[in-house]
């Protein structure tokens, strides 16, 4: 069982989370229907990319939120070390791949690689944190 | 200059000189590996590890930071480095993100390298600036009493 904190911060943060990707989703399906079937060309185009972006910075700014509400110091240090995590792997990543492309012209990342890597790594030391916090049984 | 330097606690000394060691070891290491790749025909893997080298001191980077929030007991200061990581990190993930929808959508160029960990630097000391300017006290509580 993992040791999930339940603060009222961390309730409010899922809500944003839940709502911000919903509009997400709609955003990139609704800009990928506009581009496929309305055939959108032009400046258009660029904001048709802009728009769905948009949305991840607001997923960036639903974390800032929490750590300004969250009133509890050692959740909040767990998720400024998952952030860090993260950082450090989409850094680590892209750095990799521009210097293949540097010495190479090849090695260019496929699509959202980045923007997956960081949740996926940011997701991965919240559960170990979670883990490695565990409370004994008899405790 | 000086003053700051003087102000500055142990914690943030030491993040500036990590972060300093960082940024000279990167630039030694990178220029080391372009000479390196422009002199020899490397095999793929050769080339891969060339580019994990300088990658390392990216992470050191990272390290550097980690070490400094874990240090710092001004809860203010550390609270004003997470932002501009966010910050940071907010500009990295807009720009790949923009770049992948550019790519769903038909476009078929790409930007040119380190776009991404330039976006990173630019937008976090971008955001120490504006805090720093934000947060600036007024003119009679900076003055020393009796001297306003």
């Amino acid at each position: 069982m993992l040791c999930e904190p339940n603060t009222k911060a961390i309730k409010v943060y899922r809500q944003r989370t839940v709502v911000t990707m919903t509009v997400y989703l709609v955003l990139v399906f609704g800009a990928t229907w506009a581009v496929r079937h309305a055939h959108v060309k032009g400046w258009l185009l660029y904001v048709c990319a802009v728009v769905p972006s948009l949305a991840i910075l607001r997923l960036l700014q639903v974390v800032g939120l929490y750590l300004k509400e969250e009133t509890d110091e050692f959740v909040r240090r767990q998720m400024v070390n998952s952030i860090l995590w993260g950082t450090a792997a989409v850094l680590g990543l892209s750095a990799v791949s521009d210097f293949l492309r540097g010495y190479t012209g090849k090695g260019e990342l496929p699509g959202f690689t980045i923007f997956l890597v960081f949740w996926m790594v940011f997701a991965l030391a919240q559960v170990v944190q979670q883990l490695r916090n565990r409370v004994a049984a008899d405790e | 200059m000086a003053n700051f330097w003087k102000k500055a606690n142990a914690a943030k000394k030491r993040m500036i000189r990590g972060a300093l060691v960082a940024l000279v070891v990167y630039e030694l290491v990178f220029g080391g590996a372009m000479w390196w790749v422009s002199r020899e025909k490397l095999s793929d893997g050769g080339l891969l590890w060339l580019a994990v080298l300088p990658t390392l001191t990216v992470a050191a980077f990272i390290l550097v930071l980690a070490r400094y929030l874990k240090e710092e007991v001004d809860e203010f200061h550390r609270e004003l480095v997470v932002r501009c990581l966010l910050w940071g990190t907010a500009a990295v993930m807009l720009m790949m993100a923009f770049h992948g929808f550019l790519q769903l959508f038909g476009w078929h160029g790409s930007w040119p390298v380190f776009v991404d960990l330039s976006a990173f630097l630019l937008a976090m000391l971008t955001a120490k600036l504006t805090y720093k300017v934000v947060n600036r006290p007024p003119v009679e509580e900076a003055l020393p009493e009796g001297r306003a």
